[in-house]
């Protein structure tokens, strides 16, 4: 039975207008959106490989340049001289940390384009290399990139409030609800029948769509990994078209009619994808403000300016911090610019440290906020989800960054002792110079921190179905229902 | 067959059918008669379990509709006022659909059978039901009645907007269903069609079966003038 009535409802989809115009849009934007994306990860990579490219060039001439000054060919430059560990830390033989694009990331753009997916780490101070970013028009990083992600959050709920605010109450309309509901079939088989045949059509249409999108796009699913990441993409997004359709269910069966379905369902889809995730930033940045970021420039100033005065009590407390590094170096020494370079460095840092923890961790209060208020929205959940799973989200950038605060810390250690011990760098310990490595979250990291919203959206669904349902299972005219009671 | 004890429904404290008691056995064509808002829709919507009794029952070959919906449902084919079917499927494919809904899977040229026996010609089974007359969609209504092949008919002013020739045939038509023994319990307003169709015709006033009475002893203007009279007080 359950088959039949979704093989009528299919030949009444297929022979109206409205499922195609729908579709016809669906699949516009899905492709547009597949294809903003690839652009945009085409882009990256292209910057990303002239990233590697230049530094690759550039390390290569250094360390030739050094081999000549070591053979006595050529005199080494006073202000560029490779072999001079501070000026090769610092600014010559600098390297990127890259944060690569997944092979899935054409699904989600997310906050890449806000967040730097490179960054050149130097013996610099660790706010100078975040300060670095690429200049992007300020419009686009407002308005954001136009991605799936946004397309299945946003839209495919209007998509799925267009197929079924009216799946009982159009046929009370129409009429054939009374001459249904006479027949020897549970309604609710009905209402399952036409939510399931909605949801597995539009779920169909997004799964094709975007499966041809990314293989137009050249995405292969090369690993396992990828792999299970793109189905539990997929279980996201059905969770959450199972959540609107619920939704639609529910309402339509508890309303009077499918103008007034329509409007509780606009107004619902209003207030969870518009007005909770704006109320949650909203309340997440009152609750925890940051520090003005002014404020933590004007402080690292400050602190510069100190510092330039007091040269030489800090290589002596740098010492004090580093004994590891003391060498039988004698008191002219300490005149010694390159080393007060990092000593001036570490203290502007000792002192802008409490501003800049204060801001990182209420950064992270924010964070940890918004986590626990995502499940006031399934809007956010869904696209906090999308996101992680790609490796596009908040929880991928903040391990981006954790991992250049461990490359910078290595990075300093490498050139600071070479410094220090007044070694000069040869060409051989060129290709010993740190290099980045990022690792993408681990598959379960990721499937562990989607778990919990995947649960939410399925629980609310089921709640909502079986509320609905057993609505439907009511004695369909008891409250008037649109039929005249003589 | 069909069965009333003591059937009552309120809606917020109005009465819209009081302690009815009615009994229709197979064979027999119940009309009942009365003005709009005197109970024959809600009496109808009691025994399809779309409105719950206030008290008493309403039982189809002796199940409480209440209690055993879908079984009850399978012996009661209903034919509404307004037939409204689906726009963009063709009569044969309503018919089709509802047969299925009801349980039945009818060859192509039964279900041609079923709507022949409503009257409605082959040509207008294959159009989409948008281009039917109001007519057409009560044959199609009918059609799907008997597909149904249930022991009890309820109908709801069903000739209500037809033309003369349409509303005859409707009649030789039930009257050729109860001949098979199906029940039949029809809400109408056609005191003519109920002397012609019914074994007995009731009239409800306020909720209530103030008057039965046997149809072959009635004349036509006894039937007028009793239900004028009830309707007087």
């Amino acid at each position: 039975m359950f088959g039949r009535i979704l093989k009528h409802e299919w030949v009444v989809l297929r022979r109206e207008t409205t499922p195609w115009v729908l579709t016809a849009l669906l699949a516009a934007l899905v492709g547009y959106a597949l294809f903003s994306a690839a652009r945009w990860v085409a882009f990256q990579e292209s910057a990303i490989d002239a990233v590697f490219e230049e530094e690759s060039g550039r390390l290569e001439r250094l360390r030739t340049e050094l081999q000549e000054i070591e053979a006595g060919s050529r005199q080494p430059s006073r202000n560029a001289d490779p072999g001079n560990p501070e000026a090769a830390g610092s600014r010559l033989a600098i390297r990127s940390a890259v944060h690569p694009p997944s092979p899935l990331a054409v699904l989600a753009v997310g906050q890449s384009d806000l967040y730097p997916y490179y960054l050149k780490v130097s013996t610099g101070s660790r706010e100078t290399i975040l300060a670095a970013t690429e200049i992007e028009n300020p419009d686009r990083l407002l308005t954001g990139r136009f991605d799936l992600a946004f397309v299945i959050v946003y839209l495919y709920p209007l998509f799925v409030i267009a197929l079924g605010y009216n799946l009982i109450s159009g046929e009370r309309e129409n009429g054939t609800f009374s001459l249904v509901a006479s027949q020897p079939v549970p309604l609710r088989r009905v209402v399952a029948a036409k939510v399931a045949l909605r949801l597995l059509l539009s779920l169909g249409l997004i799964l094709a769509l975007s499966l041809t999108g990314m293989a137009l796009a050249g995405v292969e699913i090369a690993t396992p990994d990828s792999a299970v990441r793109l189905l539990l993409w997929f279980a996201v997004v059905s969770a959450y078209g199972l959540f609107w359709f619920a939704l639609a269910a529910l309402v339509d069966l508890r309303s009077r009619s499918s103008a007034a379905s329509a409007v509780v369902l606009s107004g619902a889809w209003l207030l969870l994808t518009v007005v909770v995730p704006s109320s949650v930033q909203l309340a997440v940045s009152a609750y925890y403000p940051v520090p003005s970021r002014v404020e933590m420039i004007q402080a690292t100033r400050r602190a510069s300016a100190a510092a330039a005065t007091a040269s030489s009590q800090l290589l002596a407390r740098y010492y004090e911090d580093h004994p590891e590094l003391v060498s039988d170096i004698g008191e002219a020494d300490l005149e010694d610019f390159t080393m007060l370079a990092f000593a001036r460095r570490e203290d502007i840092e000792r002192q802008v440290r409490p501003m800049v923890d204060e801001y990182e961790s209420q950064l992270g209060r924010q964070q940890t906020l918004v986590d626990r208020l995502r499940f006031l929205s399934p809007a956010i959940v869904t696209q906090a989800a999308l996101e992680d799973l790609v490796g596009r989200g908040h929880r991928s950038h903040r391990r981006f960054l954790a991992a250049v605060d461990g490359f910078h810390r290595q990075w300093r250690g490498f050139f600071a002792e070479r410094t220090f011990r007044k070694e000069r760098l040869t060409a051989d310990a060129y290709s010993g110079i740190p290099r980045f490595a990022f690792a993408a979250e681990p598959l379960v990291e990721s499937a562990g921190a989607v778990a919990p919203g995947l649960g939410m959206l399925i629980g609310l669904a089921a709640l909502m179905g079986i509320f609905g349902l057993r609505g439907a299972g009511r004695r369909p005219f008891e409250q008037g229902g649109g039929e005249e009671v003589g | 067959m069909l069965k009333a004890k003591g059937l009552t429904k309120r809606y917020n404290g109005t009465v819209a059918l009081d302690s009815l008691d009615l009994e229709i056995g197979p064979g027999e064509v119940f009309c009942l008669l009365g003005a709009n808002g005197a109970g024959k829709t809600t009496t109808i919507n009691l025994f399809l379990n779309f409105v719950e009794p206030t008290s008493g029952t309403a039982t189809i070959n002796g199940l409480d509709v209440t209690q055993h919906p879908i079984e009850t449902k399978k012996s009661v084919a209903y034919i509404p006022e307004q037939v409204m079917l689906y726009r963009n499927l063709t009569g044969i494919e309503n018919l089709e659909y509802f047969s299925a809904l009801a349980g039945h899977t009818y060859p192509s040229l039964a279900l041609l059978g079923f709507l022949d026996q409503a009257g409605l010609d082959q040509d207008a089974a294959a159009r989409r039901m948008a281009v039917y007359s109001k007519g057409m969609r009560q044959k199609v209504g009918i059609a799907i009645a008997i597909a149904k092949k249930a022991g009890a008919l309820l109908l709801d002013e069903p000739t209500s907007g037809l033309d003369p020739k349409a509303s005859n045939e409707f009649s030789e038509l039930l009257k050729k269903l109860s001949a098979s023994g199906v029940a039949v319990l029809m809400a109408t307003h056609d005191l003519f069609r109920a002397k012609e169709t019914g074994t007995r015709v009731g009239i409800m006033k306020h909720g209530q079966l103030v008057a039965a009475h046997e149809t072959k002893d009635l004349g036509h203007q006894d039937l007028e003038r009793i239900y004028l009279e009830h309707m007087r007080d």
